[in-house]
């Protein structure tokens, strides 16, 4: 069962307005509400660039569940979503001096046109096949961009990558020498992604892809369309990467095929959402605030002590997580929620 | 500072270790980061860097630490890159913010130090480049941005120009040329600049060919090497394909009359030279970071302890990644001495008029250290070396050759070989 947080949710099931549901709801709005007070409360530049890379990563980890979590499918090549995203909004704003709002839009659009192509045929492979063939497309990309200079007259610069031409503090130029401004951005993409994944979960669409999860051939036979849908959703989450990937290159100021197609990215994304919860609206934003900084911390203060240490403890506690909590780390705190409330109203 | 209080209030675990070490700490001391590939594709270049930067720190405290801010003790911190950007850069973001760094090196990978030597420009802290070569890093107008090794440029040049020398010295040399390279951003950015050189000195190019990273075949290329029938064959790779092209070379027997000449990478990783049999590298020509028979000049009793921990580290002998960390920390510390201060704009002026003639900070191998208007180390320059009996000796530029050493100009076929 999923998080239910809404006070007026259609279905007759799911309108209890529970303890539980009071509880979650105001779990939602205070963090909503550190989340906007974090970079007044602490303006000291290295924290609010930490909170951004961990919002950017939830971002992109709710973007990813947003069709893999609901269709049970592991895909291990969003990164070319990312990507081309990137590559867009650099490029559209280096070579046609098109703001990069509008050119991380434009590179939504080309991901989640690409998306399709990639997902027509995948879509119809199941398990392994599924998340092999999604890292084959995502490395056949990447090699394509590495050793490509120029395509059509596009100065793609291989595997040098390519930087965002400097203009200053501006908005129209999406850059600003403080972090503040990237922090509510990315706070306001995360928002959106979370409200889509929480209208998927009550929508139409959602209900096929949560069918389609539980038994494809029995969801085929009432009459769903397995690829149709799937493609659907894929292509919104593709979408959304795109976006995803134009922050990052606008953040970072510089993209490269190597890390931002790569499939260490996919990994990352899809790592988080198992490790927070697949298939729910919160788990992905959970495992991200929880991974990221975990592994930030210890390269921090590992990195340079005792070299590679830092990555073992995150690959343990990432075993352990994926051993105790095979549901996700929002497994537990639901149970906690739950009883929370459930004392709540004995008392 | 109560902004410090806070912070350290959320994060309890940094709180505990970073007042741990503090309280620990000298009451002078200054602080310098290096951001390096300590983990991941290029971690056993990082290590290198890392291990040579710490040796000469340590020499450098013993020696009675920065004299003109009384005996200062300086302390390094590492911020591990992977050798991603955006992981290069929020260590950066660290190092600076936290650390309280007075300057940062870094980062070998181009592609991590483009984007993280911005930060440190956005937060007027200087920046030394360390092992980055892309042209681009130091032609951006950053007055806080220092390289002192070659710019991918110097690299091609110099290997046009070695074969230049060994023309007009012998009368014989190559007028065909075949490239062959990894196709990632080194090897692609060194490849342009070679077939932009060889356009201009009147060699002409017959091959031009890129390969994909970790091969585990290069038969149709060498193939198509050997169709071509050039001179003499230019390459750039990293350890691994370099072993398996090596390997592979010798078994095929592809002769090229005016040898293989290779711009670092594999061929100037030790582990490289563990691994593979000497007759496969016999007379190759590799265009060196460091001397690599350091004959030139004085050698200072540093060198020696450092070479001897280096190896007691590490387990082989010092690298061009060890010598380029150990150079660098006394460039740094040659600054400080001047600015008598680590405060980051006093010591970016200092390293701006930085001008060392003698001591450990030219064990790379320069005889000079002087900056342009860009930040760019002018006197940088590599060597050539030819693997004659086993050994790595230099033989270009002219002057930095050994009394007993010629170079074999053109060299005998693999089956003229003893």
């Amino acid at each position: 069962m999923a998080l239910r947080i809404s006070k007026n949710m259609g279905a007759p099931q799911l309108a209890t307005k529970s303890g539980y549901g009071r509880m979650a709801t105001l779990l939602v709005v205070a963090a909503g509400v550190v989340a906007l007070a974090l970079p007044i409360a602490m303006p000291d530049p290295y924290f609010v660039h930490s909170c951004i890379v961990v919002l950017l990563f939830a971002y992109m980890a709710t973007s990813w569940n947003f069709v893999c979590g609901y269709v049970g499918q592991l895909s291990i090549g969003h990164a070319m979503f990312a990507g081309v995203g990137g590559y867009a909004t650099v490029l559209i704003f280096s070579r046609l001096g098109i703001s990069p709002w509008l050119g991380m839009l434009v590179g939504g659009v080309l991901a989640a046109m690409l998306s399709v192509v990639v997902g027509y045929p995948t879509f119809r492979l199941k398990g392994p096949y599924f998340a092999l063939t999604t890292i084959a497309f995502a490395e056949m990309i990447r090699i394509w961009v590495e050793n490509t200079d120029t395509f059509l007259g596009i100065p793609l610069n291989g595997a040098a990558g390519i930087t965002v031409p400097l203009v200053g503090e501006s908005w129209v130029a999406f850059q600003f020498n403080g972090k503040t401004p990237y922090y509510y951005v990315i706070l306001v993409m995360l928002v959106l992604a979370l409200l889509a994944t929480w209208r998927l979960e009550r929508s139409k669409l959602g209900f096929y892809l949560k069918a389609i999860r539980g038994d494809r051939d029995a969801a085929e036979a009432l009459g769903i369309s397995p690829a149709r849908y799937q493609l659907v959703a894929l292509a919104i989450s593709a979408f959304m990467t795109g976006v995803g990937g134009g922050f990052y290159a606008q953040f970072f100021r510089y993209v490269n095929a190597d890390r931002l197609i790569g499939v260490e990215f996919s990994i990352d994304l899809a790592l988080m959402s198992i490790i927070g919860g697949q298939g729910t609206v919160f788990g992905p934003l959970l495992g991200a605030v929880l991974l990221t900084p975990i592994a930030e911390i210890t390269r921090g203060h590992l990195g340079g002590v005792l070299p590679g240490l830092h990555i073992v403890i995150y690959g343990i506690i990432l075993i352990l997580a994926v051993l105790y909590l095979p549901k996700g780390l929002i497994d537990p705190l639901r149970s906690i929620l739950s009883r929370l409330s459930k004392n709540g109203r004995s008392a | 500072m109560t902004h410090s209080i806070s912070r350290r209030g959320v994060l309890g675990i940094a709180a505990t270790m970073a007042l741990g070490s503090k309280a620990f700490a000298q009451p002078a001391e200054v602080v310098i980061g290096w951001i390096l590939p300590l983990t991941g594709v290029s971690a056993s270049v990082g290590q290198q860097t890392r291990v040579g930067a710490q040796i000469a720190t340590d020499q450098i405290n013993a020696a009675g630490g920065i004299k003109s801010l009384g005996g200062a003790r300086i302390r390094l911190v590492f911020g591990d890159s992977q050798s991603k950007p955006d992981i290069g850069v929020s260590e950066t973001e660290r190092l600076i913010q936290r650390e309280n760094v007075a300057a940062v090196a870094g980062a070998f990978n181009s592609a991590v130090t483009f984007p993280a030597s911005e930060v440190a420009q956005r937060y007027k802290t200087p920046w030394l480049t360390m092992g980055a070569v892309k042209d681009e890093i130091t032609e951006r107008g950053f007055e806080y941005v220092f390289r002192l090794n070659n710019k991918a440029i110097y690299d091609a040049r110099e290997q046009i120009d070695a074969m230049d020398f060994f023309k007009k010295e012998t009368g014989k040399g190559p007028k065909t040329l075949a490239m062959f390279y990894e196709g990632s951003d080194w090897g692609r950015s060194h490849a342009a600049n070679v077939r932009k050189l060889a356009k201009e000195r009147g060699y002409d190019v017959v091959l031009d060919e890129a390969a994909p990273p970790n091969q585990v075949d290069f038969s149709s290329q060498l193939l198509k090497i050997r169709a071509a029938k050039p001179d003499a064959l230019i390459v750039a790779f990293y350890t691994p394909d370099q072993l398996l092209l090596s390997r592979q070379m010798m078994e095929q027997r592809l002769d090229l009359p005016y040898g293989v000449h290779s711009v670092g990478g594999g061929t100037e990783d030790p582990a490289f030279y563990k691994a593979i049999s000497p007759r496969a590298v016999a007379y190759y020509f590799v265009q060196e970071d460091r001397q690599v028979d350091a004959l030139q000049g004085v050698r200072y009793p540093e060198y020696d302890d450092l070479e001897k921990k280096f190896r007691e580290l590490l387990g082989y002998n010092m690298s061009a990644y060890g010598a380029q960390g150990f150079a660098t920390m006394y460039v740094l510390k040659d600054a400080l001495e001047r600015a008598a201060s680590s405060d980051r704009d006093k010591l970016r002026d200092a390293l701006a008029k930085t001008d060392i003639t003698s001591g450990p900070a030219l064990y790379v191998g320069y005889q000079r250290i002087k900056f342009d208007e860009h930040g760019q180390n002018t006197f940088a320059h590599g060597a050539i070396s030819q693997n004659l009996d086993g050994q790595r000796r230099t033989v270009w530029p002219a002057e930095s050759r050994a009394k007993d050493i010629k170079p074999i100009w053109p060299v005998p076929a693999f089956g003229a070989r003893s």
